[in-house]
Formats: C-alpha cells, sequence, structure tokens
C-alpha cells in the first residue's frame, strides 16, 4: 500500500515537470485528442478543441469523459500517439483537481426522483420489520425493472402499473390475513420441490440434522393451529421410476427438529424388473407388481399431524447410509446424465415437500412472532377495543410511513377497523383489514421526497432528518427506518454529523445490513443473481450439478461478507488469500482435506490459481455459455463491473455468432474464433478492448474449474491486452493489474454503491464526490466504513437539488 | 436460487394471485354489443404414447365409416367429429418430437439437454390475436408437473415431452397441472365462484381503493406539477382497478356454477381430470380464455391405470412389440381416454353459449404425435377435430390421406377456420383439403 502511494506522488511530481500545474493543459490536448475529437470530426460525440481548458468546471461533463479515458489508458487508441503516463495522469490531475475545487464550493448533489416506490426486495424487508414475517414477496409481486445494467432500486425506472396494484391489493390481505393469524378459510397445499440438478449425496441444509443424507427443510408459517398433512415425492427418472428403489433406505420427517416419523423405503419391489433401457426389442416392461412399486413406492411417506401456528422447520431427509458397504472410492455412477438416469442402487432422492391444511383448523393463532410484533395491546373488553386499536395501528403507521401517524392517519385506519370488525365481527378481522389497508398506502409504497417550501428552483438544499432517516435505512437495510433512527429525525439529532456517524456504525453491526449489502447489493454487482441461470452441458462437464452453482454463489457471498464483517479493505476483494468452501466446491477447485457440505473459511494454497472475486466460480459460471468460456461475455463483465468503464452495446442488426470450425478441421482455439471481432472494423471499435481483457481469465473453464488445455485440447493461452497496450499476464496479472491502482477498482465500487445508495444513475457531477471519497478512503486503506461513509457524508446523499423550472 | 429461497422464506398460500377482479369483467366482452356472435375457440388436447392403431382407425372413408372400439364411446357427437388418417410429421425423434411437433409443426428440434429448438405453436399464433379480447390469452394445462428443464427422452430437454405450447421457437410455454393454481389464474383470491363471496371481497375492495384515491389526491397537490408523473400512473392504476369493480359490481347478479377453489392436486386421476375440465368448462364460458391446450397426459408417460384394469405402466406397454395382445391391452387407455373426453364434451354440449352451446362455436383437435408406438411412428398420425367449429366444420366424416400430406398442414387448415390464415405453420406445406375432399 505505502509503496503505491509512494509510486503515484512520484507519478505526479513527475508530472509536474511536463505539466506546469497552474497552466491549463492545452497544448497536450491539442497534441494528442483533437485530431479526432474536434468540431468537424465529432469523433463520438467529443469536441475538445472548442472547449476551455482553463476552466473545466464549465465543461465538467465532457472533461469528466476525457479524465475517465486518460485515467484508464484507454485513450488515444492504440497504434496513435500518445502521452507517456506520467503526462497523461497530471493532465487529469489538473482537470480533477479543477473541478473538484468549484464543486467544493457548489456541490451539485443531482435531483433524486420524487417519487421512488419501494422495490420487491424493500417491500420484502418491510413486510418483515413490520410484522416479524419472511413472507416469499417474490410469489406475490411481480419483479422490478432494471436500465442498463444498474440496481433494481433505481427510482427512474421503478413503474407503478395496474397489475402492481392488483398484486399489492392481493398480497396485503394475505400478508395481514397471515400476521393476525386469521385462519385461512379453507385448506390448502403448498408443494416445495428441490431444484432438478441438485445432487442429493450430503447433508443438504444447516436446518436438516447432522448425519442426514438429501431432501429438504422447508421454513413453513402454518397459518393456524391445525392439523396438516405433510408428504414427501421422491424423484423420478425420465421414466417416472423412482430413483434409487433398488435397497431399502430410511427417510425422516421433522419438525422443528423433532422426528414425526421415520419410513423405510425401497428395496421392496416385486416380480421381474424391467431392463435398465427401453432401447432393445422384446417386451420391455417388468411385471406389473415391480412396475407399480416403481411408480408408487414414495405413497405411504405422509405424516397427519396437529400443529401450533407460526414459522418452523419442516425437514425431510435421508440416513445417511452407503448402499455399498465398502469404502474403495468408486467411479461416478451415473449411466447418462443426473435428471434420467435409470440407476437402480443409488441413493433415493425427494423430489418434493407438500403441506397441506389446515384441516379442522382452530380459531385465531394467537401466539406468533407476527401477533407478539403488532399486538401491543389485547383489549380486555369491547370497550378497550377503540383505545387498543388506536394504539396498534398508529405505531404500525408510523413505522410503515416512516413519519409520526397525523390524527387524519389514524382515523382513517379506525374507520378500516370498524369496517372489518363488523364485517368479520372480531377485534382481529377489524385489525386485520386496517392493516390491509395500510399496505396499499401511496405514503408506505411510496418514498415521496418534497421540495422545501419557498425554496428557489434550482437550489441545492439539505434533506430533512425524516429524510435522510430513510435514505439511510434504505441504503443500507433496505428496509424502513427503525424506531431509533425515526426519534433521532423527529428530534432533529440525526442531521448531527456525530450522531449520523453513529447511526451508520450502528446500523452496519446490524445484520440487516450485511443482508442488504451482501444479498442485494453485491447480489446485484457481481451479477450474483444470475448464477442460479446458468445452464452448463452435461456432454462437456459431466460433473457439473447443481450443488455447484449454490456453493458458488454461497462461496461469493460469504467472501463478501467477511470483508464487510470484518470490516477490511475493499481491495481483499481483489486479492484476498482465502475463501469459502465446502466439500463440492473444495474438490472443483481442488482444495484437500474439506469434507461435509458446511462452508468453511480456509487459507488458498494456491494463490496462483484463486484468490479474490476474479477467481470465484459464481462469476466465471455466469460468464460462459453452456459448452466453452466466453472472453466476451468475461471482458464485458470486468469493463462494467470491475473496471467502471462499460462497453456501448453492440450496433443494432450485427449477428452475434461465431462461425463454426469445419467438421472434421481441427476445433479453432476461442482466440482464433474471436478474431473475426478484431478483423471486422464495426466489431473492433469495442471488441478490440472487450475480448484481450477476458482471455487474460482463460485459464477458468465454463464452471470456473482451473484448465490448462481448452475445449479443443488446445493449450490454454491466457494472455490478455488492456487496450493502453500493456501485456496482462493471465489470472495474476489481471489481479496485479487492479491492486497497482486501488484507485480505480475504489472508484468503480464507490460508483456502484453510490448509485444503489441513491437509488438513481450517477452522473457526471457525482464524480467529485466519488473522488474525494476514494481520497478519503485511501488513507483509511479502503476499509468498506471508509466508502459507506464516504457516501453518507456526501452531498449527494445529504441534499438534492430543486426543481428547476 | 430457488432451493435457498424456499428454505428460507414462507410461501403465501394463493401466491401471486392477482384479483378475483377480471372475471366479471371479461365475462360480459360484447356487453352493450347485444346479440354479438359468440366467440370461436380452439382447444387442442394431447394424449401420449401413441395409439392402438387397429382399434382407432375406421376402415370405411366418409360419412358412412364406422366407429370403432376406440371411437365409440364418441358415438353421441359424432356429427361434431372428423376422423382423420394418413397425416404425418417428420420430426418424430422418440417422444420428444411427438409432442415438440404436434401444434408446433416443426421439422427439427434440439439435439441435447441445453438446445430448446422447435417453432411457435399454432395455440400461440392464435393467442397473439385473442390476447385483445380476453383476460387469458390462452391456457396451458396438463395432468402431470410442468418439467421443462433437465433431460428427458433420449437427452433431449424435457420441454418436448411436457408441452405442446411454445410461445417461441425457443420458448416452451409451461403447462400448469394444479387445478388450485388454474383457479387463481381465472377467479383470483376470492375463494369462490359464489356470488356473495365475489361482493364481499368487492365491497372491500371498493373501500380501500376510495380512501387511496383520495390520499393520491393530496399527495398530488404537494409534489407540484413536473413531479407529478409517478403519482399519475398510481392514480391511473387505481382508476382501472376500480373500473372493473363497478363494472363487477353491475354485473354480480349473474350466477356462476358453484365451484370454489381447489386444495390443491387431487391424487385420484379422475378427481383430478374432472377439476381440470371443470376449470376449462368455466374458462370457456366466461369468456376468460378462447385458447386452451392440454395434454391429459405427457408424451411418454408412465402412468398406470389400474382403475380400468391396466395396472402396468403406459410407456413401457406402448412398446408391445406388435404383440397382439399387449396391443389390445394398451387400446384399453386409449378407449378410457375418448371415454373421459366424452364426458368434456358432453359438459361443453350442456352449457348454453349464444344461439347454441359451447361445443357449437369451438374447434377441439384431439390426439397425438405418434401412430405405432412400438416404432414412435409419425406416420398416419391419429387426429379428430371435434366440435361445432362454429358452422365451420361438416362433421361426421372419415377422411383418409393417400398422399402423406403434413400434420401441419391440418394445423394451417385450423388457422383458415378460425379466421387467422397464416402461410404457414412449421414445415407444413400448404393447407388441408378438407371441405373438397372428393367422394365426401
Amino acid at each position: 500500500m505505502g509503496i503505491s502511494v509512494r509510486a503515484c506522488l512520484l507519478g505526479f511530481l513527475s508530472a509536474m515537470a511536463l505539466v506546469n500545474a497552474q497552466t491549463p493543459p492545452r497544448a497536450i490536448i491539442d497534441k494528442y485528442c483533437v485530431t479526432c475529437h474536434n468540431q468537424k470530426l465529432k469523433t463520438a460525440g467529443l469536441t475538445l478543441d472548442s472547449l476551455d481548458a482553463t476552466k473545466p468546471s464549465a465543461h465538467a461533463e465532457e472533461w469528466e469523459k476525457v479524465i475517465r479515458r486518460l485515467r484508464t489508458s484507454t485513450m488515444p487508441p492504440r497504434g496513435l500517439p500518445r502521452p507517456d503516463q506520467p503526462t497523461s495522469d497530471a493532465v487529469s490531475s489538473w482537470l480533477e483537481t479543477e473541478i473538484d475545487r468549484e464543486a467544493a464550493v457548489h456541490p451539485n448533489p443531482g435531483r433524486t426522483n420524487t417519487v421512488h416506490r419501494l422495490n420487491r426486495t424493500e417491500y420484502h424487508n418491510a413486510i418483515r420489520d413490520l410484522f416479524a414475517m419472511d413472507v416469499d414477496v417474490a410469489a406475490l409481486l411481480p419483479g422490478d425493472e432494471t436500465a442498463d445494467g444498474g440496481f433494481d432500486n433505481n427510482a427512474d425506472v421503478l413503474t407503478i402499473t395496474t397489475s402492481h396494484l392488483e398484486r399489492y391489493l392481493s398480497a396485503a390481505r394475505q400478508i395481514t390475513r397471515l400476521a393476525t393469524g386469521l385462519p385461512p378459510s379453507k385448506p390448502t397445499v403448498e408443494t416445495f420441490k428441490v431444484p432438478l440438478h441438485v445432487v442429493q449425496d450430503d447433508q443438504q441444509s444447516e436446518d436438516l440434522p447432522f448425519g442426514s443424507r438429501g431432501g429438504l427443510a422447508v421454513r413453513y408459517d402454518f397459518p393456524a393451529d391445525g392439523e396438516y398433512l405433510i408428504k414427501v415425492r421422491l424423484r423420478r427418472q425420465y421414466q417416472d421410476h423412482i430413483m434409487g428403489m433398488g435397497w431399502p433406505q430410511k427417510l425422516d420427517l421433522r419438525l422443528d427438529g423433532k422426528r414425526l416419523k421415520q419410513f423405510t423405503v425401497g428395496g421392496a419391489a416385486p416380480g421381474k424388473p424391467s431392463p435398465s433401457s427401453f432401447a432393445g426389442a422384446g417386451n420391455s416392461f417388468g411385471d406389473p407388481e415391480w412396475e407399480k412399486y416403481m411408480l408408487t413406492a414414495d405413497d405411504p411417506l405422509e405424516v397427519r399431524i396437529q400443529v401450533k401456528a407460526g414459522p418452523r422447520v419442516v425437514g425431510a431427509a435421508f440416513l445417511r447410509e452407503v448402499w455399498e458397504p465398502e469404502f474403495v472410492p468408486q467411479p461416478l455412477q451415473r449411466g447418462r446424465v443426473i435428471t434420467n438416469d435409470e440407476l437402480y442402487m443409488d441413493y433415493a432422492a425427494v423430489e418434493s415437500v407438500q403441506i397441506g391444511g389446515p384441516y379442522q383448523a382452530a380459531s385465531i393463532a394467537k401466539n406468533t412472532p407476527s401477533r407478539r410484533q403488532i399486538y401491543v395491546c389485547e383489549p380486555r373488553a369491547a370497550t378497550d377495543d377503540k383505545a387498543c386499536a388506536t394504539k396498534i395501528l398508529s405505531r404500525m403507521a408510523r413505522l410503515a410511513y416512516r413519519r409520526p401517524a397525523t390524527d387524519k392517519d389514524v382515523q382513517m385506519l379506525l374507520g378500516f377497523f370498524d369496517n372489518g370488525r363488523h364485517e368479520g365481527g372480531s377485534f382481529d378481522t377489524g385489525i386485520q383489514f386496517a392493516l390491509e389497508r395500510l399496505l396499499v398506502d401511496p405514503d408506505f409504497l411510496l418514498r415521496v421526497q418534497k421540495d422545501p417550501v419557498g425554496i428557489a428552483p434550482g437550489q441545492a438544499y439539505p434533506v430533512s432528518g425524516r429524510e435522510l432517516a430513510s435514505r439511510l435505512s434504505f441504503f443500507l437495510w433496505s428496509s424502513i427506518p427503525d424506531e431509533t433512527l425515526l426519534s433521532l429525525a423527529e428530534s432533529g439529532r440525526l442531521t448531527d454529523p456525530k450522531v449520523l456517524e453513529q447511526q451508520v456504525h450502528r446500523m452496519l453491526a446490524d445484520p440487516r445490513a450485511n443482508d442488504t449489502l451482501v444479498n442485494d447489493f453485491a447480489a446485484q454487482w457481481l451479477n450474483l443473481r444470475r448464477v442460479g441461470e446458468v445452464v452448463v452441458d452435461p456432454r462437456f462437464y459431466p460433473n457439473f450439478d447443481e450443488n455447484l452453482l449454490q456453493a458458488f454463489e454461497q462461496e461469493t457471498k460469504m467472501f463478501v461478507a467477511s470483508t464487510l464483517l470484518e470490516d477490511r479493505s475493499i481491495m481483499d476483494l481483489v486479492k484476498a488469500n482465502y475463501t469459502f468452501v465446502n466439500e463440492r466446491l473444495a474438490r472443483h477447485y481442488g482444495i484437500p482435506g474439506i469434507y461435509g457440505s458446511r462452508f468453511r473459511r480456509v487459507t488458498l494454497p494456491d494463490t496462483e490459481q484463486r484468490g479474490g472475486l476474479l477467481g470465484q466460480g459464481a462469476l466465471l459460471a455466469a460468464t460462459s455459455y453452456p459448452d466453452r468460456t466466453s472472453p466476451v461475455l468475461r471482458g464485458k463483465w470486468l469493463l462494467d463491473n470491475i473496471f467502471g468503464m462499460p462497453p456501448p452495446p453492440p450496433p443494432p442488426g450485427v449477428t452475434n455468432s461465431l462461425v463454426d470450425s469445419k467438421q472434421g478441421a481441427r476445433p479453432a482455439t476461442i482466440r482464433e474464433r474471436l478474431e473475426q471481432h478484431r478483423t471486422n472494423a464495426v466489431c473492433a471499435t469495442c471488441h478490440a478492448t472487450i475480448d484481450p481483457i477476458g482471455f487474460s481469465l482463460e485459464n477458468f473453464d465454463a464452471i470456473g474449474g482451473w484448465r490448462s488445455k481448452d475445449e479443443g485440447g488446445n493449450p490454454v493461452d491466457s494472455a490478455g491486452l488492456w487496450p493502453s497496450g500493456t501485456k496482462i499476464d493471465g489470472f495474476t496479472g489481471l489481479r496485479q493489474m487492479l491492486l497497482d491502482r486501488p484507485e480505480a477498482f475504489a472508484g468503480t465500487l464507490t460508483e456502484k454503491l453510490m448509485a444503489y445508495g441513491l437509488g438513481r444513475r450517477l452522473e457526471y457531477y457525482d464524480r467529485p464526490a466519488v473522488r474525494k471519497i476514494v481520497r478519503d478512503a485511501a488513507a483509511q486503506n479502503y476499509r468498506w466504513s471508509s466508502l459507506i461513509m464516504g457516501i453518507v457524508q456526501s452531498p449527494a446523499f445529504q441534499m438534492r437539488t430543486a426543481r428547476a423550472n | 436460487m430457488t432451493g435457498k429461497s424456499i428454505s428460507r422464506r414462507t410461501a403465501l398460500r394463493g401466491a401471486g394471485v392477482a384479483l378475483g377482479l377480471p372475471l366479471l369483467d371479461a365475462m360480459f366482452p360484447a356487453r352493450g354489443k347485444a346479440a354479438v356472435k359468440p366467440a370461436h375457440r380452439f382447444q387442442a388436447m394431447y394424449v401420449p404414447n401413441g395409439m392402438a392403431m387397429e382399434y382407432w382407425s375406421p376402415k370405411k372413408e366418409g360419412a358412412d365409416f364406422e366407429l370403432t372400439p376406440i371411437l365409440e364411446p364418441l358415438a353421441a357427437f359424432r356429427s361434431q367429429m372428423l376422423v382423420l388418417s394418413g397425416l404425418r410429421s417428420t420430426w418424430n425423434y422418440i417422444h420428444a418430437g411427438a409432442s415438440g411437433s404436434f401444434l408446433t409443426g416443426t421439422t427439427r428440434g434440439g439435439k441435447t439437454e441445453v438446445e430448446i429448438l422447435a417453432d411457435v405453436s399454432m395455440d400461440q399464433i392464435l393467442a397473439r390475436k385473442f390476447a385483445r379480447e380476453t383476460q387469458l390469452a390462452s391456457l396451458e394445462m396438463s395432468m402431470d408437473a410442468p418439467n421443462n428443464a433437465g433431460a428427458c427422452t433420449g437427452n433431449l430437454s424435457c420441454a418436448y415431452t411436457h408441452t405442446i405450447s411454445w410461445r417461441s421457437p425457443t420458448q416452451p410455454l409451461p403447462m400448469e397441472y394444479n387445478p388450485r393454481a388454474v383457479f387463481e389464474k381465472l377467479f383470483g383470491d376470492s375463494g369462490s365462484t359464489e356470488r356473495g363471496a365475489r361482493e364481499a371481497r368487492l365491497r372491500q375492495h371498493k373501500s380501500i381503493l376510495d380512501s387511496v384515491t383520495e390520499k393520491l389526491a393530496d399527495l398530488k397537490r404537494e409534489v407540484g406539477p413536473q413531479d407529478q408523473v409517478k403519482v399519475d400512473e398510481y392514480t391511473e392504476a387505481v382508476r382501472d382497478v376500480e373500473r372493473r369493480v363497478q363494472r363487477a359490481e353491475e354485473q354480480s347478479n349473474v350466477e356462476l356454477p358453484r365451484m370454489d377453489q381447489p386444495e390443491g392436486v387431487p391424487s385420484v386421476f379422475e378427481d383430478h381430470l374432472e377439476l381440470m375440465f371443470d376449470l376449462q368448462v368455466l374458462a370457456l364460458r366466461s369468456d376468460l380464455t378462447r385458447i386452451i391446450t392440454f395434454m391429459i397426459g405427457k408424451e411418454q408417460s408412465a402412468r398406470p391405470y389400474p382403475q380400468i384394469g391396466v395396472p402396468e405402466a403406459h410407456h413401457p406397454l406402448s412398446h408391445h412389440n406388435n404383440q397382439p395382445d399387449i396391443v389390445a391391452h394398451m387400446s384399453k387407455i386409449n378407449r378410457y381416454h375418448t371415454e373421459l373426453l366424452a364426458k368434456y364434451l358432453g359438459k361443453l354440449r350442456a352449457t348454453p353459449d349464444g344461439d347454441g352451446t359451447l361445443l357449437d362455436h369451438m374447434t377441439i383437435l384431439y390426439g397425438g404425435g405418434i401412430s405405432n408406438s412400438n416404432a414412435h411412428s409419425g406416420e398416419n398420425l391419429p387426429l379428430l377435430v371435434l366440435g361445432g367449429g362454429a358452422g365451420k366444420w361438416k362433421g361426421g366424416r372419415h377422411l383418409k390421406y393417400t398422399d402423406r400430406p403434413m400434420m401441419a398442414n391440418l394445423l394451417m387448415t385450423i388457422m383458415d377456420k378460425l379466421e387467422m390464415p397464416v402461410d404457414h405453420v412449421g414445415g407444413s406445406t400448404g393447407k388441408l383439403q378438407i371441405d373438397t375432399l372428393p367422394g365426401v
């Protein structure tokens, strides 16, 4: 660290000799830039010859483009004369200093959208915080749009349509009925499936007992005390035969860890079995008794039991047994592909768990976490009703509206309470209906920021304490503010910088911050949401299964979480010598001595092959095709998310398929095939930058395994190239390049985090703030907290520009 | 990842449903335009694992054809039935091609688990036309759980055997097998088609919407003119739903046959099937959709039918090696299916629709993409066209084609009859001559 700061300083000092810091860099701009970027050619819409270089803040938008190109050494293009790095850095430094000086005096905080709808994640978290309920909102609400690779909390993009409103109305009813414990009008059956490509050879979840194998743990909110039916269905192969029925296996059904019943399934098929394949001639089916058993052996796997209302864990898992009592390593016993192999003697697996009920439901469920959260009082007599309802509803309204509830608010809700009590006949039906109304309230679903009365158009103003509380909670928790934040905001103390700092630290220490920054921010920044969609061609990767994908996602989440929890330098995201693996992932990465399904932190044995995000399966698999790697996708991913210089989308009408090698010919390497990108001038504009960066990760195959031969059997060539002409020596070279210029990666991450925190796109006028955050964070070794605090303290976060007329 | 979220989150019953409003709204698309001609609806119904052709094909052609053992249960519908012989499909790869090409007419498909490729299916071309007029452009249903991921027959994607409906050449549509989910798609969260339940729910919606409207008006005043876009969006959405509530209220004196929201998937096949048929009748009669595709069994289904004395799994049984006793045994399944079909047709016929019955205004394509299952043959496919077809078909005939026309040609002709002519469906080579076939 110390070394690179000194190197940076040295670079700056030597540049001073070339470019006098007092004078604008006109001569250098004229010499290297205006050949293309002039009024005649207007290359990329940029005309630098006509711009006043003495006062860059007057044309900050254009000059910020110049700065970015120079800082990333992506201009002038390769092959044209370019200034040496110190000179180029000095020009950027001079421009930045000028622009930043002006911004410090007249900050432009930008204008977050006046109306900002809660997105699905925020809605989920708000319900969690309001009602102590973890509801699967993805099944209830439509997804949220994103714009050009941004985050799904961008206010400009979040629309409100009729179908949204319909879903909000429907969700409000279902959620509040469950939260208040009203029994469902009739029983239902819900099915929870194990994804098809999950191999069930190990303990599947921390919610299932040690020594178990396969299966599924379901967290289920039992809506009422009553009788429920829990039924397990086993996985079938494509002929609908239950897999692994050749030998008896024990299956446990558990509720909150306690065994309800143990079953033995398999090994009892009577009669003559069918041949293992139906391809041959002749009668190809087994005896009817045998077929029947193979189709229905799991029929008895069910229990009917009384369950008390509330969230509980239903577990279904096999006892770990080895069908072949011999510890000789066996080759993978899979005939075809996982989903349709016909193995008779393999492990049986759970396909789904069904929960049906409540049959003969009792009355209202009183003792649930949601009830305890909502019911701050219970009326003892009918005369208490109104007083208690007022108490409950004003408190819920304050939390949901993120502001004190007015008399009007409470009266309105009480009207619904009366109505609901009248129609449903109880205090609870009254509370339920009032809460149903609350959840479709614009003041709940929308964050509205109003300009203060009397403010001059276009003037920047500090946001109110209340708004600041919301900004903080939606940034760090993706949810509504808690009681502490609300009262600090109302007493006016939240805007005190000291108090604000304390609050940020308090919020970061709360598990909600980790959940938000890892599962929402990082998951979107690093495209982790796409990992589940990865499709892999089993002909090329026969060992692939979905457990691996799940492990990838888990690894990256735990890795990012560890840097957050320990408040490490964000540069550890690039260079860490540790990661998190379970047995499945360790095997994939070639890390010895790791057994079992639990994830644990390991020091990497070989940091030449792994270490940091760039060597993690999640991103490597998500940027590949089913049958091969894609240097293009990887290059673009790196430019977008790590280097912060997203390339433009391909022009319309371009065919983006590569010509395949001729049948029988030596398969071309991906490098050879991508050569088409550089022979075609249209493609080359961008791909000359994208592809060579992606090449540097070629040592990782399509599912992130380390390799020295590519798909075609050719030796891997992982030589990459930066647009400036600097060579990148494979994975370690790429990593080193980032470590050499920490401010570049810190800048990208700050931009991403800030766009997420603000719920808007970043603009050129946000650049001074980003640079300041990165500069200040450098002094603190780029700790996460320094970036987050920097964002919270930035003008963009604390202020807002009034609408210009 | 789904597995993860399942284990961590609470799924709410009735997940993902919209309100129960569209039903009434959509029930009277012709309101105010009295005496509008009833719509011509289309349905495809698929049966798997080929057919015992010896027990299916009539020997005689034309109007005088005899009812074979499998066709016999349909005797009551003879005048609204066309039996078609001699049609073929060419992409018949094991079982995948049979269902994969049934409505797409495709002549090629994917070659691996991950290559999912066919053609747009004709029901989806029709759905595009009707999307503007009905609440649901189309309804896809099956008696088997959907499974559009993973490898099934011949290591090809399971999509081919689990659906016959394709929105695009690469987008197979999952078919819903849970009657509860179908009910929610159609009737929302009111829990019942019963009038009282619907009305109570409407009243509640109305009071919520009224109060939200008031609040939005306040909000709109507060944010100033340039920032009102999103508030307006919200208001517009509220008005939209209000309009539906209002119209639904006006119409709520209409009685539908009472049906409560089903609990889940019944474990007995016939119970399940009956629910699915009832839902289809309801969907059609309330004009919520005009296009339905339904698989009585997924292709390569191994379902046994012990209730009719066939305890053997269907698919293995269909590889009968042309042994007459086994073929005869399998034909019981085929006949069982037409018996069930007849029940459904009966329901349609019993439902008044405009100047006739629902059946009068439907074109139903029934059959499968395999004839002789032992060889996965795509020649001489077992196909029926049923229903009055809004007067566009002349039923009561057996048409035997000797020039091996593509089945896709029939699909083209059906599109014609539904007044949506197209220049091809998949690998069609022209329209199938049906009305002008000599000798009929």
